[in-house]
């Protein structure tokens, strides 16, 4: 954090550079010059992606949303690394709790976001008293207390990005002519940090000089006041860069590494000169505006790293067009769209086992499939694995599945169509809420860490969960009006979402033996799997023994959308056990708001059918 | 009842497909390639080293790194002011002046010639079982003035900083920081 301080005074201080930045707000580069860094490699969290989906991230983190108003959040990002001094006054980082406003002193402030500066100074204002709260077990902290670490974490990452390319931008430091001369520069309005670094010594040495001389700064000549603001400012800036490791653009081995890791930490090596030679003049291009030479220097840019890199890189155009064509989100609307169709203008489609009167609404269901799959299956081959590791991706796993079964088994009666595309878009709108801060597409936590596992034992429980759930969809309209949907149709879901669940839960079993080194350990989340697969006997053996009449039957089977709730999500919650990876607090009142409409809901249907079978 | 087949049968295909595409992405290529990037360091480390000219600091012996080929060459990146490096000089020099097979190039990041000659001078006093440098056959002083070779070339900003250069003339190890004679000797048995 006292990184900041310097930060603000190596980017602030000196009139030089916000002039300068000033200056600059006039010639930009295009923002089609600047998506052609979208698809730039850059490794991050453990990943190597593009930077597209760094600065989408980043975004999130630091603002709360998904992309700036008027900007993309790719532009916001590259605007972020090349002028910093002007994005650090930009108002962009969320504060929408009133209790942190209030803690950081904006108590009375009615704006929602912030400037990095404002923010920063105020929690560097409030360091010992966050120390502490960052020393505490993350289990005695508050939800005040987490919300402010949270802040702390965006605010770091978005201070490594505003100094994430300040060694090479060309506007840091002003030379007088006389110093020019002396240190034998070229004749510049002003220099990088690489080009003064070269002297280094010569500014130490010289500023130790003058302090011997002089103790007081007003005394001190306009050339002595130059050297010692040079000094300053470098070694400033070295300390802000150490430890930035945010921007990993060079392809150092397995783990990439910074522009900054390449100065401050011993990375650099000759083969890496043609890679820095190039950041270096794409930084030039951009204060000077040279578009033409931009886009040819970007080429050269991704076409060296990709040579350096051990790794592939031949994914990065696919996911750019993942972020880009944002195929959940059109799934979702063509979902909505369906049931539109079906139940608002023409309630009398809803009726029994006809076929609907407008089939389109079957050409717009495969659409939305379609389009529900085809993501799925970009973000496997870019992740190369099966999208099942987060509670995010289960989410989207689950909708598809129920998509899918929806669409073959219930195509012709609108009213399956309508259930199924409602939930199916409930679901895919409810999963941005538990994703992750920052990038979805993170890398797998260790355990999770074999493909063979996360393809059979997470696919089976997913596809259980999800036929479950639609098992109780189903119970949900047969007590609505029971012609609907036939009882042999809600046994065989029911024996379906057994078979899948009880399997997978045994294939989890033999995962955890391996993993953990026993089989069963009572585990919230093993309870919640076996907590669905008991009730589903229960309700199948009542079933067959006739203790449970059809309606009953019915009823308990809509009930199975609570259970697979409290197994899918409600266990998280407690944030306990060995599931760590599916922990979230988030939108628990959302879950207890689902589960008791539910009660209320099942409780409605099954005494209006009752009523009206009397 | 048709719609339990087919429930079971969509669903099986499902679960198939999953593991089908599992199994086709773990066999490709690329996500091979992608589990094996721990080699990449050693990748990066036999990368061919460039060649480049240099002086003597009293300018009485103009060579170029290829003239070395064939034998292991250290590149010691240092400076009169950096503490580490002046500790472990006189290893350096000692290790270059009894194995004589291998070069030693010292290369000075100071900003002027006058500041490394006197500390030369000084160093040669302090430590007498040290060899004369500017008549060592295998030891040079190169003072890089305008960081053409370590900045430029070698990407060297932080002091010290030791390459060992196979006889191959490719880049072996890299010893960031402090380096001990057992390091240096380890780094020049390596391949």
């Amino acid at each position: 954090m006292i990184h900041w301080l310097i930060l603000l005074w190596c980017l602030v201080a000196l009139p030089s550079i916000a002039e300068t930045d000033a200056q600059r707000e006039t010639q930009k580069i295009q923002p089609h010059d600047i998506h052609l860094m979208a698809d730039m490699a850059v490794m991050h969290e453990g990943r190597i992606k593009p930077m597209e989906s760094v600065a989408r991230a980043t975004f999130r983190k630091v603002a709360g949303r998904s992309a700036p108003d008027d900007i993309s959040a790719l532009e916001w990002f590259v605007a972020a690394a090349f002028t910093p001094s002007v994005a650090m006054t930009q108002e962009v980082i969320a504060m929408g709790s009133a209790p942190l406003k209030a803690w950081l002193g904006f108590a009375d402030d009615k704006r929602k976001n912030f400037s990095f500066l404002e923010t920063a100074s105020a929690l560097d204002a409030r360091l010992p008293v966050l120390q502490k709260m960052m020393d505490k077990p993350a289990a005695d902290q508050s939800s005040l207390e987490k919300e402010i670490i949270g802040l702390y974490a965006a605010v770091q990452d978005y201070s490594h990005l505003l100094t994430s390319l300040t060694l090479m931008l060309p506007d840091r430091f002003t030379l007088s002519p006389a110093l020019q001369t002396q240190l034998g520069l070229e004749k510049k309005d002003s220099y990088t940090y690489l080009e003064i670094y070269r002297h280094a010594d010569f500014f130490m040495n010289a500023l130790k000089k003058i302090r011997a001389k002089k103790n007081n700064v007003a005394l001190y000549t306009a050339q002595e006041m130059n050297i010692a603001q040079i000094s300053y400012a470098l070694s400033g800036m070295t300390a802000t860069g150490d430890g930035n490791t945010f921007l990993r653009v060079v392809p150092t081995g397995a783990e990439w590494s910074s522009l900054w890791q390449l100065v401050n930490d011993g990375k650099g090596a000759p083969h890496y000169r043609a890679l820095m030679e190039q950041w270096k003049k794409l930084a030039w291009l951009y204060y000077h505006h040279h578009p033409q030479q931009w886009r040819e220097t970007l080429a050269n840019l991704k076409r060296e790293t990709g040579k350096l890199s051990p790794q592939p890189l031949n994914t990065l155009a696919l996911e750019v067009f993942y972020h880009h064509a944002n195929l959940y989100a059109w799934a979702a609307a063509l979902y909505g769209v369906v049931f539109a169709l079906i139940l608002l203008p023409l309630p009398a489609n809803t009726s029994a086992n006809k076929p609907a009167r407008i089939p389109f609404h079957q050409y717009i269901f495969a659409a939305a499939v379609v389009c529900h799959a085809l993501s799925i299956v970009l973000r496997m081959i870019i992740l190369g694995r099966p999208p099942v590791s987060s509670l995010y991706e289960s989410l989207l796993f689950v909708s598809l599945v129920l998509a899918v079964i929806t669409f073959v088994v219930g195509r012709q009666r609108a009213l399956y169509m309508a259930a199924g595309s409602l939930f199916c878009a409930f679901l895919l709108l409810i999963s941005p809420v538990y994703a992750p801060a920052g990038d979805s597409m993170g890398v797998l936590v260790a355990v999770l860490n074999t493909r063979f596992w996360l393809a059979t034992h997470v696919v089976c429980i997913t596809v259980g969960y999800a036929v479950a759930f639609l098992a109780g969809i189903l119970a949900h309209l047969h007590l609505w009006k029971k012609e609907t949907v036939l009882p042999e149709l809600l046994r065989s879901m029911a024996l379906s979402a057994l078979l899948f669940t009880s399997v997978g839960t045994m294939l989890g079993g033999i995962w955890a033996d391996q993993s953990w080194g026993r089989f069963w350990g009572w585990d919230p989340k093993e309870n919640g799997a076996l907590l669905i697969v008991l009730w589903l006997i229960w309700l199948l053996h009542g079933r067959m023994t006739n203790m449970l009449q059809p309606r009953a039957f019915a009823a308990f089977l809509a009930c199975t959308n609570i259970m697979v709730a409290v197994a899918w999500l409600g266990v998280n919650l407690l944030g306990t056990g060995l599931h760590s990876y599916g922990f979230t607090n988030a939108a628990g009142v959302g879950f207890v708001a689902f589960c008791v409409a539910e009660m209320i809901i099942i409780t409605f249907l099954f005494f209006r059918s009752r009523h009206h079978a009397s | 009842m048709l719609p339990k087949f087919l429930v079971l049968l969509v669903v099986g295909a499902l679960v198939a497909l999953a593991c089908g595409v599992d199994y086709s992405l773990s066999t490709h290529a690329w996500v091979q390639q992608r589990v094996s990037a721990e080699s990449a360091e050693q990748k990066n480390t036999a990368q061919a080293v460039p060649d480049f000219s240099f002086e003597d600091i009293d300018q009485s012996r103009a060579q170029s790194l290829r003239d070395f080929a064939g034998s292991p060459v250290i590149i010691n990146f240092w400076a009169t002011w950096c503490a580490p490096c002046v500790a472990e000089l006189p290893m350096l020099i000692a290790l270059a002046d009894a194995q004589r097979d291998v070069k030693l190039l010292l290369i000075s990041q100071d900003s002027s010639q006058k500041t490394i000659d006197d500390f030369l001078e000084r160093l040669r006093r302090n430590n007498p079982s040290l060899p004369a440098l500017k008549t060592s056959p295998n030891i040079f002083v190169v003072w890089d003035e305008n960081k053409r070779i370590s900045h430029n070339l070698f990407q060297t900003y932080k002091l010290p900083e030791t390459w060992i250069i196979t006889p191959a003339q490719t880049l072996g190890k890299k010893i960031v920081g402090l380096a001990s004679a057992d390091d240096v000797r380890r780094a020049l048995l390596q391949k």
